[in-house]
């Protein structure tokens, strides 16, 4: 949450103040009685990592507008590497320390596998970002990161979609991301974590009925990786899956009642 | 702020700092659809500065739009005296 909105909601703003999975950990702050989040991606137990009441939505708890089909651009006009080619399509804070190992791994794994992640603008946090990764793979391999500069929305769905594989992060999980790679069929791979916040991708995929694509633990997601980028049957079937399903899982109306619900129970009907 | 009911249609804000082309917009701009279309007075509220093309867009979907701040102590104030029944931190 904003600083400043953290603050505001510290102190009060209406008779009730709710919150939701926009930033998807308790506030902890006595004056937020509820959590509207999304109840498929919740663990068992999910209420005792909040102080606000849950109240569960299904599904992604609200109905995403999926962005237009990219235009299928050549790698060398995209400015990307060929040979398999695996992404992290995140914003550089939602890559956190713990996933330095798998990149490792991965590179390691496919001396003909390059990586590519976003972080190459001219700022003090993407310059440590880009240093830490290059010392957590080590001098060779770290000439098969590739970094990415900020780009508009379209351009970030062409690249994405010239690319073989996403790895989904751990800790803090793909959401706008993973579906904009369902949206232009990139195969994904995860890893659940402990949280919701780090569910929603794992969630997207169970929901879909997409299978193969969950490793156990954090430590098996380099190998599933490395098994998943080359393997076509599991593009196909991922792809099919996808084909049949996304419209359904983003453009579910029960969101919208269940929103409704909560709502008016609140305030009386 | 009084904890006591005020008579006539409920009102519920909308409020965050990040209304506009960005994840949260993109994920919870249904709800203003949703809200909008029950018996309350939706109040969509962002906190200053950032607005773009798409703010306007959501602004429009909303009964009430007010771009607020960016002083926090200022945007306290601002956002109390529109007497809010639920205020939703997306």
């Amino acid at each position: 949450m904003d600083q400043r909105l953290f603050a505001a909601a510290a102190s009060g703003l209406g008779r009730q103040q709710w919150t939701a999975w926009g930033h998807p950990v308790t506030t902890g702050l006595p004056r937020v009685s509820h959590f509207l989040t999304c109840g498929d991606m919740e663990p068992v137990n999910a209420q005792s990592a909040y102080r606000e009441t849950l109240l569960p939505l299904p599904g992604l708890g609200t109905r995403f507008a999926l962005p237009a089909l990219p235009v299928r651009r050549s790698r060398s006009d995209l400015g990307l590497p060929e040979g398999r080619l695996a992404v992290v399509p995140q914003s550089i804070f939602k890559v956190l320390p713990d996933n330095d190992a798998i990149y490792a791994r991965l590179l390691d794994g496919d001396g003909d596998l390059n990586l590519v992640l976003f972080g190459a603008d001219l700022t003090a946090d993407a310059a440590r970002f880009r240093a830490r990764l290059s010392t957590a793979v080590g001098k060779s391999a770290a000439k098969r990161l590739h970094f990415l500069p900020e780009i508009t929305r379209a351009e970030f769905l062409e690249t994405i979609a010239a690319c073989d594989l996403m790895i989904d992060t751990l800790g803090w999980s793909g959401g706008n991301s993973a579906l904009d790679a369902l949206r232009v069929g990139l195969p994904i791979v995860t890893c659940q974590g402990e949280f919701m916040r780090g569910r929603q991708c794992a969630t997207m995929l169970r929901l879909l009925g997409i299978e193969g694509a969950l490793a156990e633990s954090p430590e098996d997601l380099a190998e599933l990786a490395l098994q998943r980028i080359g393997d076509g049957d599991f593009r196909a079937e991922f792809r099919d899956r996808v084909d049949r399903g996304l419209n359904d899982l983003v453009d579910n109306p029960a969101c919208d009642r269940a929103l409704m619900t909560h709502i008016e129970n609140a305030l009386g009907g | 702020m009084s904890d006591k009911r005020r008579p006539g249609r409920r009102r519920i804000g909308l409020v965050s700092a990040n209304w506009y082309y960005c994840t949260i917009g993109s994920y919870f701009g249904r709800w203003i659809d949703v809200i909008a279309a029950m018996d309350i007075d939706l109040h969509l509220v962002q906190l200053a500065p950032r607005e773009d093309s798409k703010t306007h867009e959501f602004a429009a979907r909303a009964h009430q739009f007010h771009l607020l701040g960016p002083d926090v102590d200022e945007f306290i104030t601002q956002v109390r005296a529109l007497d809010l029944d639920l205020v939703i931190f997306p």
